[in-house]
């Protein structure tokens, strides 16, 4: 299994942090929040599709409203494989960045 | 103002949906659009259409990324499809394959020869305004020929408006040429006009061509003539001994370039021509082939009418006859079939070149038919994997690009085979189109041509294939219950019924030619020309001919020796410029002379119907007897002519003898009038004199050392040269010899294509019926009947081909025949031969299939419940 | 800036913990040993060469070797640029990855 890229591994912990308000714009935020950039909604879209498409996030539709051309929100959470995934970026994190103490600069 | 009613805009969302990825695309959209109506509440308007606008930017890296890792993923699966499809059916590839290739080689060779007999001539840069005068009159004029009078040329610069230069050409007999201890024959020569380099595009290596050929006896040569005298030496200034002159080298240019269709080794200045020919050079004498650079955009046809008229104005004799002047353009003249009247260029013809067009796509149109029946041949199987793959979720159009996949990828190892195949044979190509063809890749054309070709012939070959294929369903192929249906059959039919007339209609031009050639080379010629050996009157051999003669006599091994003024093969000198007793007014009639001695007739075998040959009995023989031959007699209508007074010129005298028509010149021709004088002086022939030496023909060996060692006696100069009668004549043929030989080359090809395309059609029927077979078997049929029942149904086939094939190919052989004034009937088993020939390699070829079939196990084919 | 990739970052901290050992063969041994996963020396390469581009590790020689036929090996050491973007990963990472203690998948 190919390890997930580093704004699939942003975007999955935002949806388990969202529990169940997780969907696109609350997403957005979220990443917003966590890496201080303003993404574009549109650019969550493309690494959210493929996470969906590859079975680490499952749908759910919820009330439609008209603020979405009658349209209802579409609510995301993680499925097994992307729990499972996203144990192993933390198993890959903490091995890499194992006492790594102070990260400085070394004169050659 | 409604929120209801104020949507993003509709492009944006179109494009969105292209882009997002379909499996969120509602969550998605819903999102975008809730942004918008957000958006516009706190900026407005505009704002919020620039944000939805601005979310396609964002979206767009990833589905760009994603496409393409999805277009390489997709495409390499093909790829390993493709090559493992191919690879499973090796046999059927490899066939396919093969097939394929020859038919692109026998393309790629064709058009190449194809695309150089259109490039002669193109690199003059004046060649636009280059014209030939042609003339055309009655009788032997009357196709046109290139001979026009000397004068004419500059009479014609000075009246006719719209004419910048002329040049004037003339060929130069057989001379030797001499330097230090070099001697060699040089028959490649031409008399020119200094403007020749003016109007054509020579290019000099050495020397100036605005005074290359300024005084008599200049002579420009090309880099490999002057390398063969002077090797390293600078030629220019040098003189060259040419038969007692001395001719003074003022040029050397680069040689000339196959592709051109004036072909020379060396020129010589006009002034030369008194020197080393009797070619007259007045207003009669239409022994000169003009040129003529026009300004632009002239209307030839005009031009040609003031040229005539400026011909009438001198009296020229022949445009009082009614003979016209017409011109021809530069870039015409190669494919021109007419011939030159002096020969001076390798003649082309454009009819073979639309011919050699025609069959090259069909050798390709046969190798895409082959390739479409190979392909769905062994469809039974395939259409299991068809099904297979339908049943797991691949649309049809998912089938068809593989299918095309699979031919494109076939198509393309075809034509580095072919590419391979061509390198191959062309050196061997080469030589018998008597050409220089080059496979050059750098080309852009040819590189283009190619690529034109290899997705035609893929897509063509392979549409019939893909969709055919593609459309099994998968429910009737896994049952087994899979049957080919009607449609498809008929077609492929009408395919190998194509494939085979085609190849018969070959092969039947094949043996047309084949029987031509042979009647050509053993048709009675009326005269001998066998065991005749002739030698060129050069150096001394003329004046002390009596000595030569009495000592090549006294050789047991040489029954005769005779001389001639020139061989009626090489040349043919004519003129109207006689008269004879009781001939009416106005009458002319054009008859070629020869001068001849007394052994010539005899030795030729030629038959005397009346009268007499030259006699050394008859003193006046010499210098007032004429021999004519029955077909002047008929078209001067003269009755009982020996003893009638005839004159040539101021030579008065009587006819001695008639001779039979005889074939003195390629079968081609009709028989024309001769008239033959008396050679007195056989000294006087050393241009293209030859004396004829009749030998024994089961010494030849001995028989040519005995005259060389004469000759060596007699000239110490030149070198010796000998060629033997029956040869020369054989020789006339070489251009329909070469035709033959490409024509058995491409039969061989299409009939090996065709018995390809059988096979596989056979091997796909002869599955078909697996089961009717094994039943059959079941039922107790024998193994031969049962290889009788599948042979018939091709058989059949084959003969219905030829019923297609002999109408076309008589047509077709017939108008090629019409171009001899003699020539074979086309008899009825020039049919019948590659009728049962055809029928018969088909039965081979099916009979693998067949015979296979025959002895599979019943067992086997019935295991399909 | 933006963000590393994870594989850049994977790199960036093999160099570092290899100190003065990094050179292609043994980053690669590293990320293998880290990640788990068989890469591709061509696979490390890529990444590395834009990190060297775009100024996040620094080179140099060092003595040629007979088993490398006679080429020196390169070594790879971090920037101070490199430093930053690990940095900001670090920072990233305690962000997104603060409160979650135990990922377990809910049933819906």
């Amino acid at each position: 299994m190919k390890l997930l890229s580093r704004i699939e591994e942003i975007i999955l912990l935002s949806i388990w942090r969202l529990d169940d308000r997780a969907y696109g714009m609350a997403i957005r935020e979220e990443v917003i929040k966590a890496t201080g950039k303003k993404w574009l909604l549109g650019a969550i879209y493309g690494p959210l599709g493929r996470l969906h498409k590859n079975g680490y996030v499952l749908s759910s539709k919820g009330e439609p409203t008209p603020e979405r051309g009658g349209r209802s929100k579409v609510y995301y959470r993680l499925s097994r494989e992307g729990i499972k995934a996203l144990r192993e970026i933390n198993r890959v994190n903490s091995v890499i960045w194992n006492d790594i103490e102070k990260l400085e600069f070394k004169e050659e | 103002m409604n929120r209801q009613t104020i949507k993003p805009p509709r492009i944006a969302v179109r494009i969105l949906e292209f882009i997002i990825q379909k499996d969120i695309q509602y969550g998605a959209l819903g999102d975008f659009e809730e942004q918008f109506y957000w958006m516009r509440k706190e900026h407005g308007l505009f704002k919020a259409r620039l944000l939805y606008w601005k979310q396609i930017a964002g979206a767009l890296p990833y589905f760009i990324q994603n496409t393409i890792i999805w277009s390489l993923i997709m495409f390499k699966n093909y790829l390993k499809t493709i090559f493992r499809n191919t690879t499973r059916h090796r046999g059927y590839s490899f066939i396919n394959l093969a097939g394929l290739a020859i038919g692109m080689a026998c393309t790629l060779l064709i058009l190449l020869w194809v695309k150089d007999e259109l490039s002669y001539d193109r690199f003059h840069e004046n060649g636009k305004n280059i014209y030939r005068i042609m003339s055309y009159g009655t009788k032997y004029m009357i196709e046109g020929i290139d001979g026009t009078p000397a004068p004419l040329a500059p009479a014609v610069k000075e009246e006719v408006p719209g004419i910048v230069n002329y040049a004037r050409f003339s060929d130069i007999p057989k001379l030797v040429f001499k330097y230090a201890d070099k001697v060699f024959y040089e028959t490649r020569g031409l008399i020119a006009d200094p403007s020749i380099f003016e109007i054509f595009t020579f290019p000099f290596v050495q020397g100036d061509p605005k005074t290359a050929l300024s005084e008599p006896l200049d002579i420009v040569i090309t880099e490999t003539m002057a390398k063969k005298y002077f090797g390293t030496e600078d030629p220019m200034g040098k003189t060259i001994e040419v038969e007692g002159n001395l001719a003074a080298v003022k040029g050397v240019i680069r040689d000339i370039p196959h592709n051109s269709h004036i072909q020379f080794d060396f020129l010589s200045s006009y002034e030369f021509i008194e020197e080393v020919t009797n070619y007259g050079t007045n207003w009669g004498a239409f022994n000169f082939v003009t040129y003529l650079q026009l300004e632009a955009n002239r209307d030839i046809h005009e031009i040609g009418k003031n040229i005539t008229a400026v011909a009438a104005k001198n009296n020229c004799p022949q445009v009082k006859d009614g003979v016209e002047f017409r011109l021809q353009p530069l870039s015409a003249i190669h494919l021109d079939n007419r011939g030159a009247f002096r020969n001076y260029a390798e003649v082309g013809d454009r009819k073979y070149v639309y011919v050699f067009s025609i069959i090259a796509f069909f050798v390709l149109f046969i190798a895409c038919v082959n390739f479409m029946n190979l392909s769905t041949a062994r469809s039974t199987t395939r259409a299991k994997e068809v099904g297979m793959r339908k049943t797991v979720g691949a649309s049809r159009k998912n089938l068809i690009l593989q299918f095309f996949g699979e031919s494109l990828f076939l198509t393309l190892t075809a034509c580095v085979f072919a590419l391979i195949l061509v390198i191959v044979m062309l050196p061997a190509f080469n030589q018998i189109a008597g050409k220089d063809l080059k496979l050059d890749l750098i080309d852009i054309q040819l590189v283009f041509g190619l690529i034109i070709i290899v997705l035609l012939t893929a897509l063509t070959a392979g549409s019939y294939p893909a969709i055919y294929l593609s459309s099994f369903k998968p429910v009737k192929v896994l049952k087994g219950v899979f049957k080919s249906e009607g449609k498809g059959k008929t077609f492929r039919k009408v395919l190998v019924v194509t494939q085979f007339s085609l190849s018969i209609a070959l092969l039947i031009g094949t043996s047309v030619t084949y029987n031509q050639l042979r009647f050509l080379r053993h048709s009675k010629l009326g005269f001998n020309t066998e065991n005749i050996v002739y030698v060129p009157v050069k150096e001394n051999i003329g004046k002390s001919y009596d000595a030569f003669k009495a000592e090549l006599l006294s050789d047991p091994n040489i029954n005769s020796v005779a001389a001639q003024y020139y061989l009626f093969a090489d040349e043919s000198f004519r003129t109207t410029g006689y008269d004879w007793e009781g001939k009416e007014r106005g009458q002319q009639v054009d008859i070629i002379l020869n001068l001849v001695d007394y052994d010539f007739i005899p030795m030729m075998g030629l038959e005397l119907v009346e009268g007499r040959n030259f006699s050394k009995e008859y003193a006046t023989d010499a210098t007032r007897a004429y021999i004519l031959n029955e077909e002047a007699i008929k078209q001067m209508r003269m009755q009982n002519p020996v003893g009638k007074q005839f004159s040539y010129g101021q030579r008065k005298g009587t006819i001695i003898g008639v001779l039979k028509n005889a074939h003195f010149r390629s079968l081609h021709l009709k028989i024309e009038p001769h008239v033959l004088f008396f050679l007195d002086d056989v000294s006087a022939a050393t241009e293209y004199g030859v004396i004829l030496i009749k030998i024994n023909g089961d010494k030849t060996e001995e028989a040519l050392a005995k005259i060389q060692g004469v000759w060596k006696e007699f000239n110490p100069i030149t070198p010796f040269e000998y060629h033997f009668l029956d040869q020369k004549y054989d020789s006339l043929y070489r251009k329909e010899q070469k035709i033959g030989t490409i024509l058995n080359a491409f039969t061989l090809f299409a009939v090996i294509i065709s018995c390809l395309g059988l096979f596989g059609l056979a091997s796909f029927l002869t599955e078909q019926r697996t089961r009717e077979i094994g039943i059959r078997k079941v039922l107790g049929a024998s193994e031969s009947s049962i290889v009788f029942l599948l042979s018939k149904q091709f058989t059949k086939w084959v003969l219905i081909a030829n019923i297609f094939a002999w109408p076309a190919a008589y047509f077709i052989m017939n108008e090629w025949l019409k171009s001899f004034a003699y020539r074979i009937s086309i008899g009825i088993w020039a049919f019948v031969l590659p009728g049962i020939l055809a029928v018969s390699i088909a039965l081979v070829t099916v009979s693998y299939q067949a015979i296979r079939a025959a002895w599979a196990n019943p067992a086997d084919s019935l295991r399909y419940e």
